[in-house]
């Protein structure tokens, strides 16, 4: 796996007059991890379904290694390799958590519907294959003596474990993770850190949607801050923790 | 006592064939279902299978294989032909566009007297339709349910049902999907319609209508979808069912109705959930033998 550039330029997103994402250009380079903030509301979540195609953008564009993505739909962005997670989980309950993890490899699967009808050879050499990666998966996520788990019976930072390992079992070369912190308490914020920075070794690219400043700060070196729809600052932590823009944005001004 | 049983027993033959007619009809249904497409549109395609079957055989003397063959495929064109509009419809709203579908081609059917003989119908079909030919059908479809279910086709299918944006973020072409199961749908209306049309001496309008659409999707639903055999076994149930109520022609539809009731308020996965019960009883406790590993998850 090798890591994609994500390119946003002037993307806007407007529900009935209501303006979610009003202009936001950013960039998250390649095998790299790119942090977004901002307070409740300012477009973080809404500017990633626009970057995943789950809402085609009203203005500007996307583009994945300079390829222009703003015009697919969700499961063609996902063959470009582009993965995400979600801010509520959404995985199957019912399933257990290698059933869930092999959704992923859904596109991976070499057997077409007649190899499936016939049970051809190659649908078991597909699945067996799909099956091992992704239990090898689970093994570097550390939760392989969960895999035959339902995932419904499982603690909150176990699941989005899982979720992550279902968004790496798509093989992909930009990840983004939205709000992946919220919820956790402070020993499953260290496993998550050291969780991103793995993935980060594995070469990708890693978009980090948070609300959670000081968590980002400690992930990654490079942050874009989002208000009101538009991006209000960029730097590292320390450059971001002392602009006035930022500050307002998260504790108000005094004279507000 | 004695009346019913000689009754039964001389419609079995006949009997038979129905059970298998509908045995794939609801496979067929299935297949929508499988997606939550409540489709009521298999009336319209088994009308579109019955009336094109028949009139390739009676007056283009085709051979009865590709005439039913032909049946299918028209079903099949006409459901993509209204896949743009309707499959952009969730719930109620694929219900009604697909009923409407089914109205559509009633009338069609009610007012095209040339073609399909208008409210009179078409009578004196050859009955070319033979029991081994049902049974083939219907255990193509059942072996089609079990290979799609047990592969990453089906856990795909499986996932969209559950959560189609979350699908469509894994790679799966949610779109594609719906399309190609509601167009197979159809196929199989359409087939069952020209099997059915040619079962009987006679096809009318009123045939293939609303009632036929309910009670197709009511296979499924009533046998339990999630299981393989759920619609085998609501297709027999309530094929069988209405034959041995019918001692009482006034009670037999409505306790006909009272079972639907019954089925939906009690056993809402169908009659198979009655089947499965134990065993998943069981499956569970086997899960909570082992403890430690969820333990181990929650302190993390």
């Amino acid at each position: 796996m090798s890591g994609a550039t994500l390119e946003l330029y002037r993307i806007a997103k407007h529900f009935q007059g209501v303006v979610a994402v009003d202009s936001v250009s950013m960039v998250a380079e390649a095998g790299k991890v790119t942090g977004l903030i901002g307070p409740n509301g300012s477009g973080k979540t809404t500017t990633m379904n626009i970057v995943t195609g789950l809402y085609p953008t009203d203005a500007g564009r996307v583009t994945i290694d300079d390829v222009e993505i703003s015009r697919l739909l969700p499961h063609q962005i996902a063959a470009l390799g582009v993965a995400r997670t979600f801010q509520n989980i959404r995985l199957l309950n019912e399933q257990t958590v290698i059933q869930n993890v092999m959704l992923g490899a859904h596109r991976h699967h070499g057997a077409s519907l007649l190899d499936v009808i016939l049970r051809l050879p190659k649908m078991a050499r597909s699945e067996r294959q799909e099956l091992r990666r992704c239990d090898d998966l689970l093994a570097l996520i550390g939760i392989r003596h969960l895999a035959d788990v339902q995932v419904g019976s499982l603690s909150y930072g176990d699941r989005r474990r899982v979720e992550i390992a279902r968004a790496l079992a798509t093989q992909p070369r930009l990840l983004l993770l939205d709000e992946p912190a919220a919820g956790m308490n402070f020993s499953e914020k260290q496993a998550l850190a050291a969780l991103i920075e793995t993935i980060q070794e594995m070469g990708v690219t890693v978009l980090l949607i948070e609300h959670d400043i000081d968590f980002v700060s400690h992930v990654t070196d490079h942050i874009v801050v989002l208000n009101f729809g538009r991006e209000i600052a960029e730097g590292t932590p320390a450059e971001i923790k002392q602009m006035p823009s930022v500050i307002e944005a998260y504790l108000g001004t005094e004279d507000a | 006592m004695m009346a019913v049983l000689d009754n039964f027993l001389l419609s079995y033959g006949n009997l038979v064939n129905l059970c298998l007619l509908n045995i794939f009809l609801a496979y067929g249904v299935w297949l929508a279902l499988s997606v939550n497409m409540f489709t009521l549109g298999t009336g319209g395609f088994m009308a579109l299978g019955a009336y094109s079957s028949v009139f390739l055989t009676m007056h283009g003397g085709w051979p009865f294989s590709v005439a039913v063959l032909v049946g299918g495929l028209l079903a099949a064109l006409a459901a993509l032909a209204i896949a743009t509009p309707v499959l952009r419809l969730r719930g109620d709203y694929f219900m009604l566009a697909t009923f409407a579908f089914t109205e559509v081609v009633r009338i069609i059917a009610l007012n095209w007297d040339s073609v399909t003989g208008g409210a009179v119908g078409i009578v004196g079909i050859p009955q070319l339709t033979q029991t081994w030919q049902l049974a083939v059908l219907a255990a193509g479809a059942l072996y089609f349910a079990y290979a799609v279910r047990g592969s990453y086709l089906g856990r795909a299918i499986a996932a969209i049902r559950e959560d189609d944006v979350m699908s469509q973020a894994m790679g799966i072409n949610v779109l594609g999907y719906r399309l190609s199961l509601f167009v197979s749908s159809a196929f199989v209306g359409g087939i069952a319609g020209a099997m059915a049309a040619h079962l009987n001496f006679f096809i009318g309008p009123s045939d293939f209508g609303l009632l036929r659409s309910i009670d197709a999707l009511s296979y499924p639903i009533l046998g339990g979808f999630d299981a393989l055999l759920g619609p085998l076994v609501g297709a027999i149930l309530t094929t069988i069912l209405p034959e041995l109520l019918r001692f009482s022609n006034q009670w037999r539809e409505i306790l006909m109705g009272l079972l639907v009731i019954g089925v939906v308020l009690f056993l809402p996965g169908g009659a198979m959930s009655l089947l499965s019960f134990k065993w998943r009883s069981r499956h569970r406790q086997s899960k909570l033998v082992l403890p430690d590993s969820v333990e181990q998850g929650a302190e993390r």
